[in-house]
């Protein structure tokens, strides 16, 4: 292709159009490297939220507890924890994706922007279908119920998305900055499994409790999984307005910081 | 052409500012363009800037054509993935056809069975001659080269050389070199890099003069400055 320098806008694309082209680049690249050659990588991905869930409902068959709502303890742990990890994943794997595509970042037409973006498909992509297969195989294998309200089940799992994209972006612009975010992160993230409703409702704890996780977002997201999966399950406290809140004000707050902070050590 | 229009830039340097450029405005025509400057005059940072990799503090560089990433740096590689997997995507990135791409690479960068492996394993010889291959298999229409060292025998330098001169009857260059000689074979004027100023030279002997010049200034007593 030698070039004829009058089309050279035409190659060139428009800004969107690059854009395009390099998200799905990096997402082809990602895939490989992430999951290596073999779908079986990819296979271990999808299941991976399964082992924490027969860890969890293996504990609490020792101790005799039963769901909180539902028959099945571990449809109730799976939707806490899809829920979760979900969010988390984000949040990790963007904080994570300048340093890792340093390199390729050297290239002009790949902007750190594009990195975000194509990890988060692959994120979502990745704990959609492990849901999707994981919810299905109990309620194929368990006789579980399938979700009541879709709808509301979908809007929460993009609301929790949402918080995943806005929190990990932000981990990502400081994770450029400050050199020790990452352990300060690390601490601040370590009990957020535990807070956050995996494996309980807030209702069943004392209000005093309950009254200090009402500020997690993470579980106003996983309880609104299970307002929209259970018939009839109504938690009286969540709110579709903080958890989004949560969202927007860290997506833009991350995005005006990518925009506008010099690219920092990256 | 490209264009400045009152770009300013400037980076942290220990405690002080290095200033780059303060509110330069200027066109470079389509010609081949030697970029001369003291070491830390901001060579570099100008190629950067305008390859787009780098974000002015202030100003718009606007440039026609294709722009190529700036040449020679040893980065850009992912080096757990091969060199295959590393010419897809980048051939990916520019929008190129894939295939005419990776023939293209695997021939000229005479990796062999190399080309396969993870770039990992390869010597920064071929490391060079991969990315080398790259950039000459992607049509640019000025290539931004800093300080582009060559390798291989002298077979396929000479190989390097003949390819590069091929590409610069349609497209034009940007160098940075320490080699005058290697500037004064590709380049036919000359961008001072000075004191966060640029001044073009329509010849490349009165540049090199007029850097000689500052060299000598800068080495007055006191001074170490390379």
């Amino acid at each position: 292709m030698s070039a004829p320098s009058t089309d050279i806008a035409a190659r060139r694309g428009s800004p969107l159009a690059i854009m395009a082209r390099v998200v799905a680049a990096l997402l082809l690249r990602e895939t490989r490297v992430r999951f290596g050659r073999a779908q079986i990588g990819y296979l271990w991905a999808i299941i991976e939220p399964l082992g924490g869930v027969l860890v969890l409902a293996f504990a609490f068959q020792l101790i005799g507890r039963v769901p909180d709502v539902g028959q099945s303890l571990l449809l109730f742990l799976a939707i806490g924890m899809l829920g979760f990890s979900l969010q988390r994943r984000l949040t990790v794997q963007l904080g994570n994706a300048f340093d890792a595509n340093k390199a390729l970042l050297h290239f002009p037409v790949v902007k750190r922007i594009d990195t975000l973006i194509a990890r988060s498909i692959l994120e979502i992509a990745t704990s959609l279908l492990s849901m999707m297969i994981i919810i299905a195989g109990l309620v194929l294998i368990e006789g579980a119920p399938p979700p009541a309200r879709l709808d509301i089940f979908v809007a929460g799992i993009a609301a929790l998305a949402l918080l995943g994209f806005g929190l990990g972006t932000l981990n990502a612009i400081l994770n450029a900055h400050f050199r020790s975010w990452r352990h300060i992160e690390g601490l601040i993230s370590r009990p957020l499994f535990l807070m956050s409703g995996v494996f309980f409702t807030p209702v069943m704890l004392p209000s005093a409790v309950s009254d200090i996780l009402v500020w997690n977002p993470v579980l106003h997201g996983i309880e609104w999984l299970r307002y929209g999966y259970y018939e009839g399950y109504r938690p009286d406290f969540i709110s579709a307005e903080y958890l989004i809140g949560w969202g927007l004000t860290t997506t833009l707050a991350g995005l005006a910081a990518e925009r506008f902070l010099p690219p920092g050590e990256t | 052409m490209i264009r400045l229009i009152e770009v300013s830039k400037s980076y942290k340097v220990g405690r002080g500012r290095k200033h780059v450029l303060r509110d330069t405005t200027l066109t470079f025509e389509r010609r081949n363009i030697a970029v001369i400057g003291q070491n830390g005059a901001g060579k570099s940072t100008l190629l950067r800037l305008i390859a787009g990799a780098e974000r002015p503090d202030r100003g718009h560089i606007l440039t026609e054509g294709r722009v190529s990433w700036p040449l020679g740096f040893a980065g850009g590689f992912n080096a757990s993935t091969t060199g295959i997997d590393n010419t897809r995507f980048i051939s990916r990135i520019y929008g190129q056809d894939t295939d005419r791409i990776l023939d293209f690479v695997r021939d000229f960068s005479e990796l062999g069975a190399f080309f396969a492996m993870p770039v990992a394993t390869y010597s920064s010889g071929m490391r060079a001659r991969l990315a080398f291959a790259i950039s000459m298999a992607i049509s640019f229409d000025w290539y931004l080269v800093d300080e582009i060292t060559e390798v291989g025998d002298d077979r396929f330098k000479e190989k390097c050389r003949a390819a590069f001169k091929e590409k610069l009857v349609d497209a034009r260059i940007l160098m940075v070199s320490h080699s005058v000689s290697t500037l004064r074979s590709y380049c036919d004027m000359a961008a001072l890099v000075h004191d966060g100023t640029i001044t073009l030279y329509d010849d490349i002997e009165k540049g090199i003069a007029a850097h000689k010049q500052l060299m000598g200034l800068a080495r007055s007593p006191g001074s170490t400055a390379a």
